[in-house]
């Protein structure tokens, strides 16, 4: 029975590693393709544009190639990327519902920076299989299963006295049994753990990464370890210490999550994405009825960047269409900037009032540090979101004055296009956000310790 | 008989402070789920609804322009939620809630609003439906593990069958009083959201909700009517009560637990589906290959050539119609052509996920009620599809009126403006939900696969019980 | 009332009862001796239906119990060792509930209260839980259980063992109350005292063989002991 629980449960642990390393493959193969795409067509952009500059081909056309609006918004476009997470094969994390790769253009920041993986619904509502789901969720069902009687069913076999009669300390007995069951399935889930993150995870960067893995699930086993020891020295039956663990299960792992979501979403509600899409549109629809005034004010405000006129010529001409459309996308972003702030304000506020209740429940603790320390948490997402807009920013900046004043960009210059370079975040920042979850779970796993060791005490007496 | 043995299992799971308990928490977290179910549907319809008028406004408000801008201009589809959607929210919170429509392209539906959700969502979603789908099966199994082996490692078992009670009434008295109890939970609330779904649906949905309220109840009802003969037949074949408790928790965890991920992470690769940058990807080689490979100006050429020829003129300027305008439709047309391959494709692929998943329902029933349950509630995929491929037809059917007006009236020289007669000539779009009766055919497996079970569960009880055992 | 017709029962090659003929009238009762592991409970078994004999026949007023499994029950009473109640109901509920279900007919409540009585429950003591009972309160209601059933056969599995003298006496009273009222009785013992005291006649088992039948007028205590003992030696 033991051992076909261990065997049951080394399967699923592995059958969770595969289905992550599945997951982490094909966010690699999109990275890949990506960079792929983007390399052969800023080749064809520049190929032609040689044959332009070298009198072989014609520029003519409804657009320009050599303009800043068709290579800053579609020929030579770059993406921008975000390496897959040091350990994102053991937890697929936010991994499966936050963006780690955008396609660039020259339009609002609210247009562009909204990429969506596609996914079939269905699934996401499943959520997936990876290891920190077989570790928070799964490894203490096994510990309960392994665990639930330890004292009840030598009672129940009536053994217990006799062994009780034998000179031997019930806490060396206890805790040598539960040791031992619980070794094995902590043996098994930091095995396994260690095996993935070292074959498929980031090279040698994920040694600390890993260690910290393995403290979460060490810890975590303790807190399951002393709740079940506990548990059975209230003295019940089988049964009910099965219900009792089940219970405490269902209340960490689901109820408590549950009801504090309900609570955030109660207190701290997000304002509607329907109501955001028609402020958008509002913003949008007023910038462009003043698109002209904008341009026009746009060059006062930066007379560099009007176009000269020739010497001797008539004064400048009525501005062109793809100078207002990006005298007006720039408006858009700054009178968006209020709502989306309101927006994302919002979310923020939820997420600090859940962050500051989710030391209720070991569960989201360890599913947090887990999820941190493999790279798939909410701060590697909102960084790389952050540095997403810096850069789709510094890509409007370079582009915006070249098509204000209508210079037309060369073959050389296809190489030195901006690059986003994505700016891993260190491990200390790492180690700062999971110390308090850390500190956190040592301390319930140590209470459920000494819990477990005190009641055995009471329960002797009580024998 | 039957009656009697209902009865005292009632008085004693009321008596039994385990089910009390369950019964309490399980019972206040339903009504807390509805009430936020509740509250967040009517937020969101109302939230739909005017969205819906100010998308409407807007573009009737456009002002003078030309018809083309117009067309990019465009409206947003916003999807509306069903008034049975506060029981289950199915994959909604994992669906966009509005896709934009615009000339020339089929876009997405964006915004999914699990993305928004704080880092606990993901965690367990407490709704009508997973309370249902997995809370009250723990409670049945609570209520039915001891049924028969409590009663044998207590004794009483004996004492009843020498009084020559018949081991099937036995069941059938204890899978009524197991039913009963369960009722004590689930009546207050079921009374309660069909208060909550009247109140919802007072303007709307509601004659249309009650068929698929009823498909949803009666799809509960198989459900939990399998749970409970499983429980019991388990009870009766097990040799001690903690036995058929650990074998049962052991099928709940298969069942409500591993079963949706598992059947989640096989169906994507027996059934692989691009992601967003492959899709993209695929739709943009198409329709280059659609318009002469990448030389747009050659297919421009030729299509200027063809129209000359059909009004037997030499000039555009000629030409009785618009010829941006014939241009225009040729490239929706094209576009047109592009995206129903690969959304087909997608939502195909997509589809065929979800019926593996409804199949793999003979293995847990979890999957089979949860599809019927959002087939009912108007959550499920299907219905999304559904409603975007309703929205795509809006969308062609506006872009074909305002490109049928350029070909028609813009003349091939000077700026084109129109006004709102052309905006108000657009209807609006209105979507109709497919009744009930068009969700139990899409949802035919799922609820075979739930009839079976019961069937097949209920078999299992007289099996057990015709060989009852009394060690 | 209550016949056994080369009655045997094997569990494997192990030979549990080995051919019982047994005749029990109405009136009488017989009280079945023998060491652990003689086959009394077995026996019992056999007329409750709860295992099927390798051969022969068990019959309950003349109905084979295997061919009429309800219609034999509807006859007879059963008290195992411990009267095995519902902990979670008073005596007056767990009397109800069996009662209703052994005949089919709803008592009320002072009827209920009746059968207790007869069967010498102490009236406070109907409406507590089970769990507060003690051994010989549990078989009393086990007593009213039969009472109400108004059973023609009463089958007892060592019903007296572990209860105190006073206790013990207090049963076999109710049982010769209910043998004068036409009852059958068969009674698995250990008391060779008790069951010379109310039995109308003792049989002695052994290694599935019912060796001696006696009527227990014809013999006196010490005689029977020293029967028993000498059966036991060889
Ligand atoms: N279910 C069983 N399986 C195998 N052997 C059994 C079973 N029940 C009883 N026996 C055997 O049958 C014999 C008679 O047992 P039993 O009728 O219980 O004896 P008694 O009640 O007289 O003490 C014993 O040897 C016992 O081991
Ligand atoms: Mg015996």
């Amino acid at each position: 029975m033991a051992l076909a629980c261990l065997g049951l449960f080394l399967a699923l642990l592995l059958y969770a590693l595969a289905s992550g390393t599945f997951q982490q493959q094909r966010q690699q193969q999109t990275l890949a393709a990506t960079a792929q795409e983007e390399t052969e067509r800023l080749a064809k952009l520049k190929a032609q544009l040689l044959r332009i500059e070298s009198g072989k081909a014609s520029a003519a056309g409804f657009l320009d190639p050599r303009s800043g609006t068709a290579i800053g918004n579609t020929s030579g476009v770059r993406y921008i990327t975000m390496p897959p997470a040091p350990l994102g094969t053991l937890s697929v994390g936010l991994g499966d519902l936050h963006p780690y790769f955008y396609k660039l253009s020259l339009r609002s920041k609210s247009f562009t920076l909204n990429n969506e993986e596609l996914e079939n619904p269905l699934n996401l509502l499943s959520g997936p299989f990876d290891l920190a789901f077989g570790i928070v969720i799964l490894f203490p069902l096994f510990l309960i299963a392994l665990n639930y009687n330890l004292l009840s069913a030598e009672r129940e076999q009536g053994t217990l006295a006799l062994i009780l009669s034998q000179p031997i300390s019930l806490k060396a007995l206890v805790t040598g049994k539960v040791l031992v069951r619980g070794g094995a399935l902590v043996v098994a889930a930091v095995a396994v753990t260690l095996a993935g993150g070292l074959l498929f995870g980031a090279g040698a960067a994920v040694f600390p990464r890993l260690l910290a893995w393995t403290a979460i699930i060490l810890l975590y086993g303790l807190f399951w370890m002393g709740l079940c020891v506990w548990v059975n020295a209230w003295g019940r039956s089988s049964a009910t210490n099965a219900i009792a663990l089940s219970a405490f299960w269902l209340g960490f792992c689901l109820i408590i999550p549950s009801a504090l979501n309900i609570a955030a979403s109660a207190l701290y509600p997000i304002p509607s994405r329907v109501e955001m899409i028609q402020s958008l549109r509002t913003a949008g629809k007023e910038a462009q009825e003043q698109g002209s005034r904008l341009l026009s004010r746009y060059l006062e405000d930066h007379p560099e960047f009007a176009p000269a006129p020739a010497p001797g010529a008539p004064p400048a001409p009525a501005p062109d269409f793809g100078s207002i459309t990006y005298a007006v996308q720039m408006e858009v972003d700054k009178r968006t900037e209020p709502v989306l702030a309101r927006f994302e304000q919002a979310i923020a506020q939820q997420q600090a009032f859940v962050d500051r209740l989710r030391y209720l429940s070991p569960a989201v603790l360890a599913q947090g540090a887990l999820n941190e320390f493999s790279g798939t948490g909410l701060a590697r997402y909102r960084g790389f979101q952050l540095q997403a807009e810096r850069f789709h920013r510094t890509w409007q900046q370079y582009f915006f004055p070249k098509i204000f004043q209508k210079a037309k960009l060369t073959s050389g210059e296809i190489d030195t296009l901006p690059r986003f370079r994505y700016q891993e975040e260190s491990l200390e920042a790492v180690v700062a956000r999971s110390a308090p979850l850390l500190a956190v779970l040592t301390l319930l796993s140590l209470l459920a310790g000494g819990l477990s060791l005190a009641s055995l005490r009471k329960f002797k007496r009580s024998l | 008989m039957i009656r009697t043995i209902a009865k005292k299992e009632v008085v004693e799971a009321l008596r039994d402070g385990r089910f009390r308990w369950a019964a309490g928490l399980v019972g206040v977290l339903l009504l807390i789920a509805l009430a936020a179910g509740t509250r967040q549907f009517l937020d969101l319809r109302a939230q739909h609804e005017a969205a819906k008028t100010e998308t409407r406004a807007h573009w009737l408000q456009q002002g003078k322009k030309n018809p083309h801008s117009a067309a990019h201009y465009g409206v947003y589809a916003f999807k509306p939620k069903t008034a049975l959607s506060l029981l289950d929210q199915g994959v909604d919170p994992y669906t966009g809630v509005a896709a934009w429509l615009e000339a020339h392209k089929q876009n997405d539906f964006r915004y999914k609003p699990a993305q928004d959700a704080n880092t606990l969502a993901r965690f367990g979603n407490l709704s009508g439906a997973i309370i249902l789908q997995a809370l009250i099966p723990l409670v049945i199994i609570l209520l039915g593990f001891s049924a028969f082996a409590g009663e044998r490692e207590q004794g009483t078992l004996r004492q009843l069958l020498s009084l020559g009670v018949p081991p099937t009434q036995l069941a059938w008295g204890k899978a009524l009083g197991v039913g009963v109890s369960l009722a004590m939970i689930a009546v207050p609330a079921a009374l309660l959201g069909s208060a909550a779904l009247v109140f919802a649906g007072s303007n709307g949905d509601y004659g249309a909700a009650w068929p698929r309220f009823a498909g949803m109840a009666a799809s509960y009802v198989l459900y939990f009517v399998t749970f409970i003969a499983l429980s019991l037949a388990v009870s009766a074949w097990m040799k001690t009560a903690r036995g058929a408790l650990v074998l049962l928790l052991g099928f709940w965890v298969v069942n409500a637990l591993l079963s949706p991920r598992v059947a989640a992470s096989l169906s994507q690769r027996a059934i692989p589906a691009p992601g967003a940058f492959q899709f993209a990807r695929n739709i943009e080689l198409d329709l280059a290959r659609h318009s002469d490979g990448h030389d747009a100006g050659k297919h421009t050429a030729k299509l200027l050539a063809g129209t000359l020829q059909k009004y037997q003129v030499t000039k555009v300027e000629d030409l009785p119609v618009s010829f941006v305008g014939i241009r225009l439709q040729d490239g929706e047309a094209q576009g047109n052509q592009a995206y129903d391959a690969r959304y087909g494709e997608l939502w195909n692929q997509y589809e065929r996920q979800g019926r593996l998943q409804e199949a793999l329902g003979v293995v847990a029933p979890f999957l089979a009620i949860r599809s019927a349950s959002m087939g009912f509630a108007g959550t499920d995929f299907s219905q999304h599809r559904h409603f975007a491929a309703a929205a795509e037809q809006y969308r062609r059917y506006f872009i074909d009126v305002i490109n049928q007006d350029i070909i028609q009236r813009a003349g091939n020289q000077g700026v084109y403006l129109r006004g709102q007669d052309l905006w108000s000539q657009i209807r609006d779009f209105e979507y109709e939900l497919p009744g009930a009766g068009w969700v139990a055919q899409q949802r035919a497996l799922s609820l075979a696969v739930l009839a079976g079970w019961t069937l097949a569960s209920l078999g299992l009880l007289l099996l057990a019980t015709r060989r009852l055992r009394l060690e | 009332m209550l016949q056994a017709l080369n009655l045997s029962k094997a569990y494997g090659n192990q030979v549990a009862l080995d051919s019982l003929n047994l005749s029990i009238a109405a009136g009488e009762i017989f009280c079945l001796l023998g060491a652990n592991g003689a086959g009394k409970t077995t026996t019992i078994n056999l007329f409750l239906n709860f295992t099927a004999p390798t051969s022969g026949q068990a019959l309950v007023d003349g109905l084979d119990v295997i061919q009429h499994p309800l219609e034999s029950k509807r006859r007879l009473a059963y008290i195992p060792e411990t009267v095995m109640l519902y902990r979670n109901l008073s005596g007056l509920e767990n009397l109800d509930y069996f009662a209703s279900l052994g005949t089919q007919q709803k008592y009320t409540r002072s009827q209920l209260e009746t059968f207790l009585q007869r069967a010498g429950l102490a009236p406070d003591a109907a409406t507590k839980r089970i769990g507060a009972y003690s051994k010989g309160m549990r078989q009393k209601v086990g007593i009213a259980i039969a009472i109400a059933k108004q059973a023609k056969v009463l089958l007892l599995d060592e019903p007296t063992s572990g209860l105190d003298p006073a206790a013990s006496n207090e049963f076999s009273e109710l049982l010769t109350q209910l043998s004068r009222e036409g009852v059958a009785v068969l009674m698995a013992t250990h008391d060779l005292f008790r069951a010379k005291e109310c039995g109308t006649r003792v049989g002695i088992m052994k290694r599935g063989r019912l060796v001696q039948t006696m009527a227990t007028s014809e013999i006196g205590h010490t005689e029977l002991e020293g029967i028993y003992l000498e059966h036991m030696r060889n």
